[in-house]
């Protein structure tokens, strides 16, 4: 047993490093009281939100463009082939795929309490090997991260809410890839340990931002 | 076999035809009327080159500038020199103004094409990629309007063709063509300004191997090249650093000035040493320009929402078609997975590099700073179509993407031409146009003719009349220069309690709220212009049809 975690730990070195250098990582589980109550207020959100994909309002705005489209005759075939609740579904697909902004991740944060004030909550340089390791994933035909990528954000969807409890299972896969960048783009360089020094210094010195914040 | 080539040529060229068209149909179709109104920027345009065709100065009086005045935000003048020849054909109108970027934009469908072919991509998949160039909203909005950074955006991507070109058949002409087209773009739009000379750098290292620098042949050209640059370089340094023209443009649009920043920053000095290490001000400055970066990297902004064509909630546009979505998927595998490293390199630099120029000023997300982008994305679209046909060995599917290619752009049609004049045509200074031509037309009634700067049903917005006032007034720019008035057509907010006295045979143009309406009576108000949305935008008020309540 002893030796699996050695193995796996030399074996994701990078990721490891990633994730203790994150703090949204960090600030997600020290706060288990307040990430227990959103899970246990879950299933709440999960019906209000279900129920506001097809809302009045929304269907209003719908309605709006169609009774204005194309020509004086409203409501004819053509405005109802392009504006309809497909509309809607495709508006919600986009603020799904939203939930995969790398902003939220490597910059901004979700904006409230689980995410760590004044920084971003994975390193921002950790952006530059998420592209590589997403490039390095494709390359080796490796899909199945990024189908995870595309279920995860399910959480955060059906609670309604851009919030770092339900996206931490991103989070995490967003380091996953950005180690699999770093692997890629450092594992052969002569300057390895002195990138990496700087890495860490730099994840220290937000973390350490963080909580001089907080404080 | 010679029959054969000839025959595939001949397609190709109809085909290449066929894509021009439709780009200069999509381009040139009522454009008078598309965006709804000329915009301050584009009258503004339009008037300093009508000054220059008339006295060879702009409307302050200077001799050929490298830069103009304007409203002080010291436009670049690549385009206001470009509109000179159409205003000269069609006169001082929208047509001429919004010509010349019209027709450059069809021409860079054909431009694209030979692009995406010396990428070593196939016909078809150029081909593709131009008739995409020609519908996608991004490119065709862009092109409808006198935007200096799609000329800018074309002139880069003609640099970049060239110098492909170079590196292949050593041509020196090429290259310096090549420079000259950079250089160009650098005069002709803000963003190039950063972006071209990385750019620059960036193609020398990746054709590194290709261009074989110890050969004397092409120490030679790049000495060519060096120098046509610094032809252009010297006038632009001059005016960088001993002129305000280029540092006040990047000041008055840098995120430095943003409050958002400017209020966190520490200007005063830091409180403490624990301050200084961990709320210094280049880490803020840092980070609030990395939100600035990362807001570009955003799927909505690319597929639903980044032409801001129509207000939160409401269906939109991005940058690129809802079909595109799946072609760029696989333009990103296809180039991950191909050997050509060059276009790998290319587009790798382009993607990082794309959003910087915009990510440096004021706006979240700003469409046009970010056309410098707009390759990348034609080289995603380019190896995504050359997946489809060459890897996947389904053309069929290529015609398929043609349909619902068509099907989206029926619906951004609509929403260009339906909702967003709707929506934002207070917002493209709507109804200047006819409170111009009003007021010219019968200036002579009144003693004063009063227009207000401010108006806007859903803001208020702040417009600059008097041009609309130069533009379609034709006032002679001799006159103008000289007087520096617009006789008695003045730019002035109403203050009707005071005014409808002071001014008893006055005509008064404002937004409704601005008098306000409800202390004027009826029989004063001779005009009312209303917005395309449907609500009341300005009322004309003559002071000497009435006493006001």
């Amino acid at each position: 047993m002893h030796i699996k975690i050695s193995e796996i730990l030399h074996k994701r070195i990078y990721f490891f490093l990633l994730l203790l250098l994150s703090p949204g990582f960090w600030w997600v589980i020290f706060q288990p009281i307040n990430a227990s109550i959103e899970l246990v207020n879950f299933p709440i959100n999960v019906k209000r939100k279900v129920t506001s994909i097809f809302s009045d309002e929304k269907l209003r705005y719908v309605e709006e463009m169609r009774w204005n489209a194309f020509s004086e005759e409203k409501e004819e075939l053509i405005s109802r082939l392009y504006y309809n609740k497909a509309m809607v579904l495709v508006d919600n697909s986009f603020e799904y795929l939203s939930l995969l902004s790398p902003r939220i991740y490597f910059q901004a944060g979700d904006g409230t309490e689980f995410s760590p004030p004044g920084v971003e909550p994975v390193p921002f340089f950790a952006f530059v090997f998420w592209v590589f390791g997403l490039i390095k994933l494709a390359k080796q035909k490796e899909f199945k991260p990024l189908f995870l990528l595309l279920a995860f954000p399910l959480f955060g969807f059906l609670a309604g809410a851009r919030n770092l409890v339900f996206l931490f299972p991103v989070l995490l896969l967003y380091i996953y890839i950005a180690s699999q960048g770093i692997e890629l783009l450092i594992n052969e360089c002569k300057k390895r340990n002195l990138i990496i020094g700087l890495l860490i210094i730099y994840g220290v010195f937000i973390i350490s931002r963080a909580l001089w914040l907080t404080c | 076999m010679a029959n054969l080539l000839k025959k595939k040529n001949i397609k190709i060229l109809g085909a290449i035809i066929v894509v021009f068209v439709i780009a200069l149909i999509v381009r040139f179709w009522k454009l008078s009327q598309y965006p709804v109104s000329l915009s301050m920027d584009e009258v503004s345009v339009g008037y300093n080159a009508y000054s220059i065709l008339k006295t060879g100065r702009d409307e302050f009086g200077e001799l050929l500038p490298l830069a103009f005045k304007s409203v002080g935000d010291y436009k670049p003048p690549v385009d206001i020199y470009l509109t000179v020849p159409s205003i000269a054909l069609f006169g001082l109108n929208e047509f001429a103004v919004r010509f010349h970027v019209a027709l450059i934009a069809a021409l860079s469908s054909i431009l694209f094409i030979f692009f995406i072919r010396s990428m070593r991509l196939s016909w078809l998949s150029a081909i593709m990629t131009g008739l995409w160039v020609a519908l996608v909203s991004w490119g065709v909005h862009f092109s409808r309007g006198s935007f200096a950074g799609l000329t800018a955006m074309i002139l880069t991507t003609l640099g970049v063709w060239l110098f492909i070109k170079w590196t292949k058949d050593k041509n020196k002409l090429q290259l310096i063509g090549s420079a000259i087209a950079f250089s160009v773009a650098v005069w002709g739009y803000h963003a190039e300004r950063v972006f071209v000379p990385l750019l620059v750098l960036v193609l020398f290292y990746i054709y590194k191997d290709r261009i074989k620098f110890t050969k004397p042949e092409t120490k030679k050209h790049i000495v060519y090249f060096a120098l046509v640059v610094l032809v252009f370089a010297i006038p632009f340094l001059n005016l960088t650093f001993f002129t305000p023209a280029i540092k006040e443009r990047a000041i008055s649009t840098s995120i430095i000035r943003e409050q958002s920043l400017t209020g966190i920053l520490h200007i005063e000095g830091y409180e403490n040493v624990k301050e200084l290490i961990f709320d210094n001000n280049a880490y803020l400055i840092f980070r609030h320009w990395l939100g600035k970066y990362f807001n570009y990297f955003d799927l909505r902004l690319w597929f639903w929402k980044g032409m801001q064509f129509t207000p939160p909630g409401y269906s939109g546009l991005g940058f690129l078609f809802l079909v595109d979505l799946p072609i760029i998927l696989m333009g990103i595998y296809s180039l991950i997975r191909s050997r050509n490293k060059e276009i790998r390199k290319l587009a790798l630099f382009w993607f990082f590099a794309g959003p910087l120029p915009a990510s440096l000023t004021m706006n979240e997300q700003h469409p046009l700073r970010a056309l410098v982008w707009f390759p990348f994305f034609a080289l995603l679209m380019a190896s995504g179509f050359e997946f489809i046909a060459a890897k996947l060995k389904r053309p069929k599917m290529l015609a398929l993407y043609v349909v619902v290619l068509f099907i989206n752009f029926v619906y951004f049609f609509d929403i260009y031409t339906n909702h967003s004049p709707r929506f934002f045509s207070e917002y493209w200074q709507y109804g200047y146009k006819d409170i111009a031509i009003h007021a010219c037309e019968n200036k002579d009634k009144y003693d004063n003719v009063f227009i207000s700067e401010s108006f806007g049903v859903k803001s208020d917005i702040t417009g600059l009349p008097h041009l609309y006032v130069l533009f379609y007034c034709k006032y002679d720019p001799v006159e103008y220069l000289d007087t520096r008035t617009t006789e008695n057509i003045r730019i002035k907010r109403p203050y009707w309690k005071q005014d409808r006295y002071e001014y008893p045979n006055s005509l008064f143009i404002a937004a409704p709220w601005d008098f306000p309406i409800e202390e004027v009576p009826e029989e004063m108000i001779v005009k009312k212009i209303y917005f395309k949305s449907g609500e009341l935008g300005f009322i004309f008020v003559d002071t000497s049809k009435g006493n006001a309540k």
